[in-house]
Order: structure tokens, then C-alpha cells, then sequence
């Protein structure tokens, strides 16, 4: 999972927070090789031993984003992971997405309230409406 | 130089120095007698004399092996209890309020007991230096675990972690600087107590010296006590700051 804040855990580097999503019993010279494949995907290779407080806003949402593929969930969910970032980063944050998710062919549930957004990283759409009556779905595509 | 600008080991020492000098300027001027308040010469001589003789080892290797055992016993106990106590409501309910009771009891209160339990051999000194440790350490631990931060909690649990793995992954890492701060605390507790814990039928330590020095009228002896348990207190308490401050620096 993905949240809107990065929550990297701030004692440790941004490696061993992606360490922290490997699957449980991954043997460690694996482990090892499967934080660095992932912070080379989200472009922090050079930043493996950085601390949280030493890198920005965006830095630290993509080693968030590098710690839940780590997981190899069957579904990665992302809650609102661009809301917080500025314009540009939340730009380039949307390319690596769409990069990583076509790398991972995991299954991705995006929540978002950018629709534009959602049009351009999903294959479907699901909107979500509540209404007097409770909420509404539909799909938009 | 403003005062702002000097080193701050530097402005640390000014309050020592600056009562040195007033001790010396008292008592060369002869506003004590020297039962009452030795010059710091007479005190120094002491500390020239428990060398000569090799008592003074004998004194602090007493002391020191009691603090050191008493607080580790008693900083385990308090961290596992105060483990128990942060990870589940339940337990912190029912236990809270009986631990709090009992850390309003003095030290001094617990001696007899101690004495008729244990005797008066190293037993009773020990655990009267734990108890010592103990509430300081336990309080802060429950408290600190309690109150991580519960964003981190849910990051935790996202990935896999539940009771004893969240406790050692999330929540004990998150809590450091204040269990460390409560691990001061506990060890400055603990030397308060190791005096209590030396007056039970000792023949060595700080404590004994002390009383000792009491009843042979010797005050610089006294002060020299007194100096050696405020110099070992702050030398242990400096080590565990540090120790704190790395840690809050390495997180803000």
C-alpha cells in the first residue's frame, strides 16, 4: 500500500525502509538484490543510504512507492500518493507509475480525486459518488 | 564575549568554579569551623589518603558494580512491563494504576522489608537499587509506547507486522529517544537509591563512606563522598545524553 503521506519510517535509510515491505523469510543476499532492482526503478539507487529527513517531498513518496512493489502484492493499493506532491513532481510521480505498474503487471487500485488523473493512469475508472441515499458507482469506462 | 558564544562545556563549568571559589573564600575566611565545612584542600588530601591506602577502589568498585547490576535488572523488568502495558489496553488498565501506587512509596520505606526477606547481604542492596530504576523507566516506556505515532502503526500493520513484530520493528524504534530519556532518568533514580541500599549493613561503597565518615566526625571525607557520587552520576547520565541526542538528531 501506498498512502497519501510517503510514512517512511524516519530510523531508517530509505533502503532499509524498502527492506521493510520484503516479503517475510526472503533470504537476504535476495532481499538485498530486490531493494536495490526497485530503487533503481524509482530512480533513488544513489540515495539507498539516505534518511527520510535528507530527501524531499517526492524522493521519499517514491521510496514509499519502491517499498509496497517489494511487498510483490497481488494488488497494490495507492491512496491518493500525488496529492501531496507539487505540479512537476506530481507529473514525473505519474510517468513512474504508469513505468512501474507495466514493469510490476500488478493489479493497481489508484484512489484519487484528480480525474484527469485517473484518465490518463487507469485502464477503468471507477467513480464513486455519495449520495443521500448511501454511495453510487459507475464505471466510466 | 557574550555569554551566548562561549563552548558549552565551557559555560557548564562555570557554576563549579564559581562555587569552589566561594567554598574557598568561606572557609579561608574562617566563617566555618573546619568540622563543619573543611577547605577543599582537606578534602582533596582525603581523596590523596583512600588512594594511598587502595581504599577508594574498593569504595567505587562497590558501588558501581551495584548501580550497574540494580539498573540492569531493574531497566529490564520496567521495559518489558512497560512493553506489556504500551501493546495492549487491557493489560494497561489493570495494571496502571497498582504500579502507580506503589511508586509513591520512598525509598527508605522498602528497606525492612528488604532486610527481612533477604537479609543483609548484596540481595537487598541490589534490588533496592532496581526498585529505584524501575518506576522512572517503567513509567516513560508505557507512556512513549502508547503514544506512537499511529500513522507509523498503520504503515506497520500494512505490511505485515503484529505484536511482538510491531513492537520490535515500529513501535520500540519509534519510541527510542523516549525510553532512552526514561533509561536516564531510571539511572539517576538508581544512584539516589544505591545510597538507601548502602546504609543496610554495608562495609563498602559510597554510601558506607558516608555514614562512615559521619560517625568518625570526618566531613571532608563527607564532601569527598558527596563529590565522587555527583562526578560518577553526571559521567553515567552524560553517556546515556549523548546517546538521546544522537538519536533525536538522527530523526529531525
Amino acid at each position: 500500500m501506498v498512502f497519501q503521506e510517503p510514512r517512511l519510517l524516519p530510523w531508517r535509510s530509505l533502503a532499509a525502509n524498502v527492506e521493510f515491505g520484503l516479503p517475510p523469510g526472503t533470504a537476504r543476499s535476495k532481499g538485498a538484490a530486490t531493494v536495490q532492482h526497485w530503487l533503481d526503478v524509482v530512480g533513488l539507487r544513489e540515495f539507498g543510504n539516505h534518511h527520510p529527513r535528507q530527501v524531499s517531498g517526492g524522493m521519499a513518496q517514491r521510496a514509499g512507492l519502491a517499498r509496497a512493489l517489494a511487498r510483490r502484492p497481488g494488488v497494490l493499493l495507492l491512496d491518493e500518493p500525488l496529492a501531496a506532491l507539487d505540479a512537476l513532481t506530481r507529473l514525473r510521480m505519474q510517468d513512474l507509475l504508469d513505468t512501474v505498474q507495466q514493469e510490476a503487471g500488478t493489479t493497481t487500485v489508484l484512489v484519487t480525486h484528480d480525474v484527469e488523473e485517473a484518465v490518463i493512469l487507469a485502464d477503468r475508472v471507477l467513480v464513486l459518488r455519495a449520495d443521500a441515499t448511501g454511495a453510487a458507482a459507475r464505471w466510466a469506462r | 564575549m557574550r555569554l551566548a558564544k562561549l563552548p558549552v562545556a565551557l559555560a557548564g563549568l562555570a557554576v563549579p568554579v564559581l562555587l569552589l571559589v566561594i567554598w574557598q573564600s568561606v572557609t579561608a575566611a574562617g566563617l566555618f569551623s573546619t568540622s563543619q565545612l573543611p577547605p577543599p584542600g582537606d578534602v582533596v588530601a582525603a581523596l590523596g589518603g583512600l588512594l594511598r591506602r587502595g581504599e577508594l577502589w574498593a569504595h567505587l568498585q562497590a558501588s558501581l558494580s551495584r548501580v550497574s547490576l540494580g539498573y540492569l535488572a531493574g531497566a529490564a523488568a520496567a521495559l518489558a512491563l512497560g512493553s506489556l502495558v504500551g501493546l495492549s489496553v487491557i493489560v494497561r488498565r489493570m495494571l496502571a494504576p497498582t504500579v502507580a501506587a506503589f511508586r509513591t512509596v520512598p525509598s527508605l520505606a522498602w528497606v525492612p522489608l528488604l532486610l527481612l526477606w533477604f537479609g543483609i547481604d548484596e540481595t537487598p542492596k541490589l534490588l533496592l537499587v532496581a526498585i529505584g530504576a524501575f518506576f522512572p523507566i517503567y513509567t516513560t516506556t508505557a507512556s512513549a509506547l502508547s503514544h506512537v505515532d499511529a500513522q507509523l502503526l498503520e504503515v506497520g500493520r500494512a505490511y505485515g507486522r503484529h505484536g511482538a513484530s510491531l513492537l520490535t520493528t515500529v513501535m520500540l524504534p519509534a519510541a527510542a529517544p523516549e525510553l532512552v530519556n526514561g533509561l536516564r532518568l531510571g539511572l539517576a533514580n538508581a544512584w539516589l537509591f544505591l545510597v538507601a541500599a548502602e546504609l543496610i549493613a554495608s562495609s563498602k561503597g559510597l554510601g558506607f563512606l558516608l555514614i562512615d565518615s559521619q560517625n568518625t566526625g570526618r566531613t571532608d571525607v563527607m564532601l569527598l563522598a558527596i563529590v565522587l557520587l555527583a562526578g560518577l552520576g553526571k559521567l553515567s547520565d552524560t553517556a546515556l545524553g549523548t546517546l538521546e541526542n544522537r538519536m533525536v538528531r538522527r530523526r529531525s
